[in-house]
Protein backbone atom coordinates (compact mmCIF):
# COMPACT_ATOMS: atom_id res chain seq x y z
CA UNK A 1 0.00 0.00 0.00
CA UNK A 2 2.91 2.28 0.71
CA UNK A 3 4.15 1.68 -2.82
CA UNK A 4 0.74 2.20 -4.39
CA UNK A 5 0.23 5.60 -2.85
CA UNK A 6 3.87 6.62 -2.65
CA UNK A 7 4.22 10.30 -1.90
CA UNK A 8 0.66 10.58 -0.59
CA UNK A 9 0.69 8.26 2.42
CA UNK A 10 2.14 8.51 5.91
CA UNK A 11 2.42 5.66 8.40
CA UNK A 12 0.75 5.91 11.80
CA UNK A 13 1.95 4.22 14.96
CA UNK A 14 1.31 6.09 18.23
CA UNK A 15 0.34 9.29 16.44
CA UNK A 16 2.09 11.52 18.94
CA UNK A 17 4.34 13.05 16.27
CA UNK A 18 2.32 12.54 13.10
CA UNK A 19 -0.93 14.04 14.34
CA UNK A 20 0.51 17.28 15.74
CA UNK A 21 2.46 17.66 12.47
CA UNK A 22 -0.68 17.11 10.44
CA UNK A 23 -2.63 19.56 12.58
CA UNK A 24 0.07 22.14 11.88
CA UNK A 25 -0.09 21.17 8.20
CA UNK A 26 3.58 20.19 8.10
CA UNK A 27 2.40 17.05 6.31
CA UNK A 28 -0.84 16.72 4.41
CA UNK A 29 -1.02 13.07 3.34
CA UNK A 30 -4.07 11.80 1.50
CA UNK A 31 -3.78 8.47 3.27
CA UNK A 32 -2.65 7.42 6.72
CA UNK A 33 -1.69 3.77 7.22
CA UNK A 34 -2.33 2.46 10.74
CA UNK A 35 0.56 0.10 11.49
CA UNK A 36 -1.13 -1.11 14.66
CA UNK A 37 -3.38 -3.28 12.49
CA UNK A 38 -0.33 -5.43 11.73
CA UNK A 39 -0.09 -8.13 14.40
CA UNK A 40 3.12 -9.13 16.10
CA UNK A 41 5.00 -5.83 15.95
CA UNK A 42 4.40 -4.96 19.59
CA UNK A 43 6.26 -7.70 21.39
CA UNK A 44 9.29 -7.54 23.63
CA UNK A 45 11.12 -10.84 23.57
CA UNK A 46 14.06 -11.97 25.63
CA UNK A 47 16.16 -13.94 23.17
CA UNK A 48 18.66 -15.10 25.73
CA UNK A 49 21.63 -15.77 23.49
CA UNK A 50 21.20 -12.90 21.10
CA UNK A 51 19.73 -10.18 23.27
CA UNK A 52 16.33 -8.56 23.50
CA UNK A 53 14.09 -8.17 20.47
CA UNK A 54 11.73 -5.23 20.73
CA UNK A 55 8.95 -4.94 18.18
CA UNK A 56 8.73 -1.49 16.65
CA UNK A 57 5.18 -0.96 17.85
CA UNK A 58 6.07 -1.58 21.51
CA UNK A 59 4.93 1.47 23.39
CA UNK A 60 7.47 3.50 25.31
CA UNK A 61 5.46 2.77 28.47
CA UNK A 62 5.73 -0.97 27.85
CA UNK A 63 9.48 -0.67 27.38
CA UNK A 64 9.80 1.52 30.48
CA UNK A 65 7.99 -1.09 32.56
CA UNK A 66 9.23 -4.30 30.94
CA UNK A 67 11.00 -6.51 33.49
CA UNK A 68 13.14 -7.88 30.65
CA UNK A 69 14.36 -4.43 29.57
CA UNK A 70 14.73 -3.14 33.14
CA UNK A 71 16.75 -6.20 34.04
CA UNK A 72 19.09 -6.24 31.08
CA UNK A 73 19.27 -2.59 30.00
CA UNK A 74 18.02 -0.32 32.81
CA UNK A 75 19.30 2.75 30.94
CA UNK A 76 17.04 1.92 27.98
CA UNK A 77 14.01 1.54 30.25
CA UNK A 78 14.90 4.87 31.86
CA UNK A 79 15.37 6.60 28.50
CA UNK A 80 11.95 5.35 27.35
CA UNK A 81 10.53 6.64 30.62
CA UNK A 82 11.96 10.11 29.97
CA UNK A 83 10.13 10.61 26.70
CA UNK A 84 7.28 13.11 26.89
CA UNK A 85 4.82 12.31 29.64
CA UNK A 86 2.67 9.42 30.83
CA UNK A 87 -0.06 9.68 28.19
CA UNK A 88 2.47 10.20 25.39
CA UNK A 89 4.39 7.10 26.48
CA UNK A 90 1.18 5.05 26.55
CA UNK A 91 0.63 5.95 22.92
CA UNK A 92 4.11 6.49 21.46
CA UNK A 93 6.18 3.60 20.11
CA UNK A 94 9.88 2.81 19.93
CA UNK A 95 9.65 2.73 16.12
CA UNK A 96 8.14 6.17 16.16
CA UNK A 97 10.89 7.47 18.44
CA UNK A 98 13.59 5.97 16.21
CA UNK A 99 12.01 7.56 13.13
CA UNK A 100 11.06 10.79 14.95
CA UNK A 101 11.05 13.86 12.74
CA UNK A 102 13.88 16.29 13.49
CA UNK A 103 12.78 19.53 15.12
CA UNK A 104 13.37 23.23 14.80
CA UNK A 105 11.41 26.18 16.06
CA UNK A 106 11.04 27.51 12.53
CA UNK A 107 9.60 24.17 11.39
CA UNK A 108 7.40 23.02 14.29
CA UNK A 109 4.95 25.87 14.01
CA UNK A 110 1.42 26.23 12.76
CA UNK A 111 0.60 26.86 9.14
CA UNK A 112 -0.36 30.47 9.80
CA UNK A 113 2.91 31.15 11.68
CA UNK A 114 5.00 29.69 8.88
CA UNK A 115 3.09 31.62 6.22
CA UNK A 116 4.61 34.84 7.50
CA UNK A 117 8.21 33.80 6.67
CA UNK A 118 9.93 32.31 3.66
CA UNK A 119 9.58 28.53 3.26
CA UNK A 120 12.61 26.79 4.70
CA UNK A 121 14.76 23.98 3.34
CA UNK A 122 13.08 21.31 5.48
CA UNK A 123 9.76 22.27 3.93
CA UNK A 124 11.14 22.15 0.41
CA UNK A 125 12.09 25.82 0.22
CA UNK A 126 15.38 27.55 -0.33
CA UNK A 127 16.39 29.21 2.94
CA UNK A 128 17.39 28.18 6.42
CA UNK A 129 16.29 30.61 9.12
CA UNK A 130 18.80 29.13 11.57
CA UNK A 131 21.95 29.09 9.46
CA UNK A 132 21.42 31.91 7.01
CA UNK A 133 24.22 30.99 4.66
CA UNK A 134 22.96 27.42 4.21
CA UNK A 135 21.81 26.71 0.68
CA UNK A 136 20.78 23.06 0.98
CA UNK A 137 21.56 21.70 4.44
CA UNK A 138 18.87 21.65 7.10
CA UNK A 139 19.97 22.09 10.73
CA UNK A 140 16.89 20.73 12.48
CA UNK A 141 17.93 18.84 15.60
CA UNK A 142 17.62 15.18 16.47
CA UNK A 143 14.99 14.89 19.20
CA UNK A 144 14.68 11.17 20.05
CA UNK A 145 15.53 10.07 23.60
CA UNK A 146 15.78 6.33 23.05
CA UNK A 147 18.19 6.50 20.12
CA UNK A 148 21.40 7.68 21.85
CA UNK A 149 21.23 4.83 24.36
CA UNK A 150 20.21 2.31 21.70
CA UNK A 151 23.24 3.34 19.62
CA UNK A 152 25.48 3.15 22.70
CA UNK A 153 24.15 -0.38 23.24
CA UNK A 154 25.02 -1.33 19.61
CA UNK A 155 21.38 -1.92 18.73
CA UNK A 156 20.45 -3.29 15.31
CA UNK A 157 17.32 -2.43 13.42
CA UNK A 158 15.26 -4.48 10.95
CA UNK A 159 13.52 -2.51 8.23
CA UNK A 160 10.94 -3.95 5.85
CA UNK A 161 9.37 -2.69 2.67
CA UNK A 162 8.54 -3.68 -0.89
CA UNK A 163 8.65 -7.35 0.08
CA UNK A 164 12.27 -7.02 1.16
CA UNK A 165 14.00 -6.65 4.50
CA UNK A 166 17.28 -5.15 5.60
CA UNK A 167 19.13 -5.22 8.87
CA UNK A 168 21.86 -2.89 10.03
CA UNK A 169 23.24 -1.09 13.04
CA UNK A 170 20.70 1.50 14.17
CA UNK A 171 23.46 4.08 14.04
CA UNK A 172 23.81 3.60 10.29
CA UNK A 173 20.33 4.77 9.35
CA UNK A 174 21.04 8.35 10.40
CA UNK A 175 22.33 10.89 7.88
CA UNK A 176 23.28 13.76 10.27
CA UNK A 177 21.21 16.08 8.09
CA UNK A 178 17.96 17.69 9.20
CA UNK A 179 15.68 17.35 6.18
CA UNK A 180 16.19 13.69 5.32
CA UNK A 181 17.45 12.59 8.67
CA UNK A 182 17.31 8.81 8.15
CA UNK A 183 17.62 6.42 5.25
CA UNK A 184 14.10 5.01 5.51
CA UNK A 185 12.44 5.09 2.12
CA UNK A 186 8.75 6.10 1.93
CA UNK A 187 7.88 2.45 1.28
CA UNK A 188 9.76 1.12 4.33
CA UNK A 189 8.82 0.60 7.96
CA UNK A 190 10.87 -0.38 10.98
CA UNK A 191 9.78 -3.80 12.19
CA UNK A 192 12.02 -4.43 15.19
CA UNK A 193 15.08 -3.46 17.19
CA UNK A 194 17.54 -6.01 18.53
CA UNK A 195 19.61 -4.98 21.52
CA UNK A 196 22.49 -7.45 21.84
CA UNK A 197 23.53 -8.87 25.18
CA UNK A 198 26.08 -6.58 26.78
CA UNK A 199 29.50 -7.96 27.66
CA UNK A 200 30.09 -8.86 31.30
CA UNK A 201 31.19 -5.83 33.29
CA UNK A 202 28.92 -3.47 31.31
CA UNK A 203 27.10 -0.49 32.71
CA UNK A 204 25.10 2.18 30.93
CA UNK A 205 23.25 5.41 31.58
CA UNK A 206 21.21 8.08 29.79
CA UNK A 207 20.85 11.66 30.98
CA UNK A 208 18.35 14.13 29.52
CA UNK A 209 18.29 17.90 29.83
CA UNK A 210 15.00 19.72 29.39
CA UNK A 211 13.46 22.84 30.84
CA UNK A 212 10.51 21.10 32.51
CA UNK A 213 10.53 17.65 34.04
CA UNK A 214 7.99 16.26 31.60
CA UNK A 215 6.52 16.77 28.15
CA UNK A 216 9.54 18.58 26.66
CA UNK A 217 11.85 17.17 24.00
CA UNK A 218 15.53 17.01 24.99
CA UNK A 219 17.79 20.04 24.79
CA UNK A 220 20.69 17.64 25.32
CA UNK A 221 20.80 13.85 25.65
CA UNK A 222 23.92 11.93 26.72
CA UNK A 223 24.13 8.14 26.60
CA UNK A 224 27.13 6.16 27.82
CA UNK A 225 27.93 2.47 27.87
CA UNK A 226 31.16 1.22 29.45
CA UNK A 227 32.65 -2.24 29.81
CA UNK A 228 34.78 -2.43 32.92
CA UNK A 229 37.44 -4.89 34.08
CA UNK A 230 38.03 -3.91 37.67
CA UNK A 231 38.73 -0.20 37.38
CA UNK A 232 40.06 -0.39 33.82
CA UNK A 233 37.64 0.70 31.14
CA UNK A 234 37.89 -1.92 28.41
CA UNK A 235 35.42 -0.29 26.07
CA UNK A 236 33.17 2.74 25.96
CA UNK A 237 30.40 4.19 23.82
CA UNK A 238 29.38 7.82 24.19
CA UNK A 239 26.47 9.14 22.14
CA UNK A 240 24.93 12.61 22.23
CA UNK A 241 21.39 13.49 21.22
CA UNK A 242 19.65 16.79 20.46
CA UNK A 243 22.89 18.67 19.74
CA UNK A 244 23.09 17.84 16.05
CA UNK A 245 20.90 16.60 13.24
CA UNK A 246 21.59 13.01 14.20
CA UNK A 247 22.97 11.06 17.17
CA UNK A 248 26.63 12.01 17.61
CA UNK A 249 29.08 9.31 18.65
CA UNK A 250 31.97 11.01 20.47
CA UNK A 251 34.69 8.65 19.21
CA UNK A 252 37.55 10.79 20.50
CA UNK A 253 36.24 10.53 24.06
CA UNK A 254 35.77 6.78 23.61
CA UNK A 255 39.43 6.36 22.59
CA UNK A 256 40.58 8.39 25.57
CA UNK A 257 38.73 6.01 27.90
CA UNK A 258 39.63 2.69 26.30
CA UNK A 259 42.25 0.72 28.24
CA UNK A 260 42.55 3.28 31.03
CA UNK A 261 41.55 3.41 34.69
CA UNK A 262 38.66 5.81 35.34
CA UNK A 263 39.94 8.82 37.26
CA UNK A 264 38.31 12.16 37.91
CA UNK A 265 40.85 13.77 35.54
CA UNK A 266 39.86 11.37 32.79
CA UNK A 267 36.18 12.06 33.37
CA UNK A 268 36.85 15.81 33.13
CA UNK A 269 38.72 15.31 29.88
CA UNK A 270 35.87 13.24 28.47
CA UNK A 271 33.46 16.05 29.44
CA UNK A 272 35.55 18.64 27.59
CA UNK A 273 35.77 16.49 24.45
CA UNK A 274 32.04 15.83 24.54
CA UNK A 275 31.31 19.52 24.92
CA UNK A 276 33.33 20.24 21.77
CA UNK A 277 31.61 17.45 19.84
CA UNK A 278 28.17 18.92 20.51
CA UNK A 279 26.93 21.14 17.68
CA UNK A 280 23.65 22.67 18.82
CA UNK A 281 22.10 25.41 16.72
CA UNK A 282 19.92 28.35 17.78
CA UNK A 283 16.71 26.48 16.99
CA UNK A 284 15.54 25.37 20.42
CA UNK A 285 14.68 26.91 23.73
CA UNK A 286 18.13 27.47 25.27
CA UNK A 287 21.34 28.92 23.81
CA UNK A 288 23.82 26.77 21.90
CA UNK A 289 26.51 27.81 24.41
CA UNK A 290 24.47 26.48 27.34
CA UNK A 291 23.60 23.29 25.55
CA UNK A 292 27.27 22.67 24.65
CA UNK A 293 28.30 23.08 28.29
CA UNK A 294 25.48 20.85 29.43
CA UNK A 295 26.46 18.21 26.87
CA UNK A 296 29.83 18.03 28.63
CA UNK A 297 28.24 17.93 32.06
CA UNK A 298 25.63 15.31 31.19
CA UNK A 299 28.30 13.13 29.58
CA UNK A 300 30.28 13.20 32.83
CA UNK A 301 27.17 12.36 34.86
CA UNK A 302 26.22 9.51 32.55
CA UNK A 303 29.79 8.21 32.56
CA UNK A 304 29.99 8.15 36.36
CA UNK A 305 26.65 6.37 36.61
CA UNK A 306 27.57 3.85 33.91
CA UNK A 307 30.82 3.03 35.69
CA UNK A 308 29.04 2.64 39.04
CA UNK A 309 26.50 0.31 37.48
CA UNK A 310 29.22 -1.77 35.80
CA UNK A 311 31.02 -2.20 39.10
CA UNK A 312 27.89 -3.14 41.00
CA UNK A 313 26.97 -5.82 38.51
CA UNK A 314 30.41 -7.41 38.43
CA UNK B 1 -15.86 9.60 3.10
CA UNK B 2 -17.61 8.95 6.41
CA UNK B 3 -17.50 5.53 8.00
CA UNK B 4 -19.97 4.17 10.52
CA UNK B 5 -18.12 3.36 13.71
CA UNK B 6 -19.24 1.84 16.99
CA UNK B 7 -17.53 3.33 20.01
CA UNK B 8 -18.07 2.09 23.56
CA UNK B 9 -17.84 5.02 25.95
CA UNK B 10 -18.34 4.59 29.70
CA UNK B 11 -19.93 1.23 29.02
CA UNK B 12 -22.47 2.59 26.51
CA UNK B 13 -22.36 1.80 22.77
CA UNK B 14 -22.55 4.76 20.39
CA UNK B 15 -22.86 4.47 16.63
CA UNK B 16 -21.46 7.49 14.78
CA UNK B 17 -20.62 8.40 11.20
CA UNK B 18 -17.14 9.96 11.09
CA UNK B 19 -14.64 11.11 8.51
CA UNK B 20 -11.28 9.34 8.86
CA UNK B 21 -9.49 12.51 9.92
CA UNK B 22 -11.68 13.20 12.96
CA UNK B 23 -10.02 12.82 16.33
CA UNK B 24 -11.59 10.97 19.23
CA UNK B 25 -11.80 14.27 21.10
CA UNK B 26 -13.87 15.85 18.32
CA UNK B 27 -16.14 12.83 18.12
CA UNK B 28 -16.67 12.65 21.89
CA UNK B 29 -17.46 16.33 22.14
CA UNK B 30 -19.27 17.05 18.88
CA UNK B 31 -20.94 13.81 17.80
CA UNK B 32 -21.61 12.10 21.12
CA UNK B 33 -22.07 15.25 23.20
CA UNK B 34 -19.66 14.32 25.99
CA UNK B 35 -17.99 17.68 26.47
CA UNK B 36 -16.17 16.81 29.69
CA UNK B 37 -12.92 16.11 27.85
CA UNK B 38 -11.36 19.45 26.89
CA UNK B 39 -9.17 20.73 24.09
CA UNK B 40 -6.34 22.73 25.67
CA UNK B 41 -3.65 22.61 23.01
CA UNK B 42 -4.65 20.00 20.46
CA UNK B 43 -1.02 18.98 20.14
CA UNK B 44 -0.37 16.60 23.02
CA UNK B 45 1.29 19.09 25.34
CA UNK B 46 -1.34 19.78 28.01
CA UNK B 47 -3.34 16.64 28.88
CA UNK B 48 -6.74 18.37 29.07
CA UNK B 49 -8.13 15.78 26.65
CA UNK B 50 -6.95 12.75 28.67
CA UNK B 51 -9.26 9.74 28.50
CA UNK B 52 -8.71 6.12 29.49
CA UNK B 53 -8.58 3.44 26.80
CA UNK B 54 -8.02 -0.18 27.86
CA UNK B 55 -6.88 0.97 31.28
CA UNK B 56 -4.28 3.47 30.03
CA UNK B 57 -4.41 7.26 30.10
CA UNK B 58 -4.16 8.53 26.53
CA UNK B 59 -4.74 11.80 24.65
CA UNK B 60 -8.00 11.96 22.73
CA UNK B 61 -6.80 14.91 20.64
CA UNK B 62 -4.09 12.77 19.08
CA UNK B 63 -6.22 9.65 18.63
CA UNK B 64 -8.02 9.18 15.32
CA UNK B 65 -11.56 8.05 16.12
CA UNK B 66 -11.51 5.22 13.62
CA UNK B 67 -8.54 3.60 15.34
CA UNK B 68 -10.45 2.98 18.59
CA UNK B 69 -13.57 1.27 17.29
CA UNK B 70 -14.36 -1.68 19.53
CA UNK B 71 -12.24 -0.41 22.44
CA UNK B 72 -13.45 0.47 25.94
CA UNK B 73 -13.20 4.23 26.33
CA UNK B 74 -13.69 5.94 29.69
CA UNK B 75 -14.21 9.67 30.04
CA UNK B 76 -14.72 11.92 33.05
CA UNK B 77 -18.48 11.56 32.63
CA UNK B 78 -18.10 7.90 33.56
CA UNK B 79 -16.55 8.48 36.96
CA UNK B 80 -19.69 9.43 38.86
CA UNK B 81 -22.41 6.87 39.51
CA UNK B 82 -25.61 8.74 38.75
CA UNK B 83 -25.62 11.76 41.05
CA UNK B 84 -22.90 10.36 43.29
CA UNK B 85 -19.38 11.67 42.64
CA UNK B 86 -16.55 9.17 42.80
CA UNK B 87 -14.24 9.16 45.83
CA UNK B 88 -11.59 10.90 43.73
CA UNK B 89 -13.99 13.61 42.54
CA UNK B 90 -15.09 14.27 46.13
CA UNK B 91 -11.50 14.48 47.25
CA UNK B 92 -10.75 17.07 44.54
CA UNK B 93 -13.67 19.18 45.75
CA UNK B 94 -12.78 18.82 49.44
CA UNK B 95 -9.11 19.65 48.94
CA UNK B 96 -9.63 22.75 46.79
CA UNK B 97 -7.98 21.02 43.84
CA UNK B 98 -10.32 22.79 41.36
CA UNK B 99 -10.21 26.46 40.40
CA UNK B 100 -11.27 27.13 36.81
CA UNK B 101 -11.85 23.43 36.32
CA UNK B 102 -10.45 23.18 32.80
CA UNK B 103 -7.61 20.79 33.63
CA UNK B 104 -9.76 18.83 36.07
CA UNK B 105 -11.26 16.18 33.78
CA UNK B 106 -7.79 15.32 32.44
CA UNK B 107 -6.33 15.28 35.96
CA UNK B 108 -9.12 12.99 37.18
CA UNK B 109 -8.56 10.56 34.32
CA UNK B 110 -4.78 10.44 34.81
CA UNK B 111 -5.31 9.92 38.54
CA UNK B 112 -7.95 7.25 37.93
CA UNK B 113 -5.64 5.38 35.58
CA UNK B 114 -2.86 5.58 38.18
CA UNK B 115 -4.98 4.34 41.09
CA UNK B 116 -6.43 1.45 39.10
CA UNK B 117 -2.95 0.18 38.42
CA UNK B 118 -1.24 1.30 41.62
CA UNK B 119 -3.63 1.90 44.55
CA UNK B 120 -0.82 3.01 46.87
CA UNK B 121 1.43 5.38 44.93
CA UNK B 122 4.04 7.50 46.65
CA UNK B 123 4.19 11.24 45.98
CA UNK B 124 6.72 10.84 43.16
CA UNK B 125 4.48 8.31 41.42
CA UNK B 126 1.48 10.65 41.75
CA UNK B 127 3.42 13.55 40.29
CA UNK B 128 4.71 11.39 37.45
CA UNK B 129 1.19 10.20 36.67
CA UNK B 130 -0.05 13.78 36.28
CA UNK B 131 3.15 15.09 34.69
CA UNK B 132 1.36 15.24 31.35
CA UNK B 133 -1.47 17.39 32.72
CA UNK B 134 -0.90 21.14 32.94
CA UNK B 135 -2.75 23.39 35.38
CA UNK B 136 -2.50 27.19 35.21
CA UNK B 137 -4.50 27.89 38.35
CA UNK B 138 -3.73 25.73 41.33
CA UNK B 139 0.02 25.19 41.39
CA UNK B 140 -0.65 21.44 41.54
CA UNK B 141 -0.17 21.04 45.32
CA UNK B 142 -3.85 20.56 46.16
CA UNK B 143 -4.30 18.21 43.22
CA UNK B 144 -1.50 15.99 44.51
CA UNK B 145 -2.96 16.18 48.05
CA UNK B 146 -6.38 15.15 46.80
CA UNK B 147 -4.98 12.13 44.99
CA UNK B 148 -2.78 11.34 48.00
CA UNK B 149 -5.81 11.36 50.30
CA UNK B 150 -7.63 8.84 48.12
CA UNK B 151 -4.54 6.64 47.87
CA UNK B 152 -4.15 6.68 51.66
CA UNK B 153 -7.74 5.65 52.18
CA UNK B 154 -7.91 2.78 49.74
CA UNK B 155 -8.14 -0.45 51.72
CA UNK B 156 -4.73 -2.03 51.96
CA UNK B 157 -5.37 -5.68 51.09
Amino acid sequence: MLKEHEGKVKVLAGGTDLLPSMKQRLFTPEYVLDLRQIPGLGEIEDNFQKGVRIGSLSTLAAIEESPVVKGRFPALAEAAGLVGATQLRNMGTIGGNIALETRCWYFNQSHSWRRSIERCIKLGGKVCHVVKRSKKQCYAYFAADTVPILVALNAEVTIKGNGKGRQCLLKDIYTQEGKNSNTLKPTEVISEVLVPLPDPGSGSSYKKLRIREAIDFPLVGAAVQVVMSGDICRDAKIVLGAVGSGPIEVTEAESVLRGNPITEELIEEVGKISQKAAKPMPNAVSTPEYRRKMAGLLTKQALREAVNRANILE
Amino acid sequence: MKQIVELTVNGEPYEVAVDPHRTLLEVLREEIGLTGSKEGCGLGSCGACTVIIEGKAVLACLTLALTVRGKEIRTVEGLAKGQEFSVLQKAFIEHGAIQCGFCTPGMLMSATALLSKNPHPNNDEIKKAISGNLCRCTGYAKIVEAIRSVADNIQKT
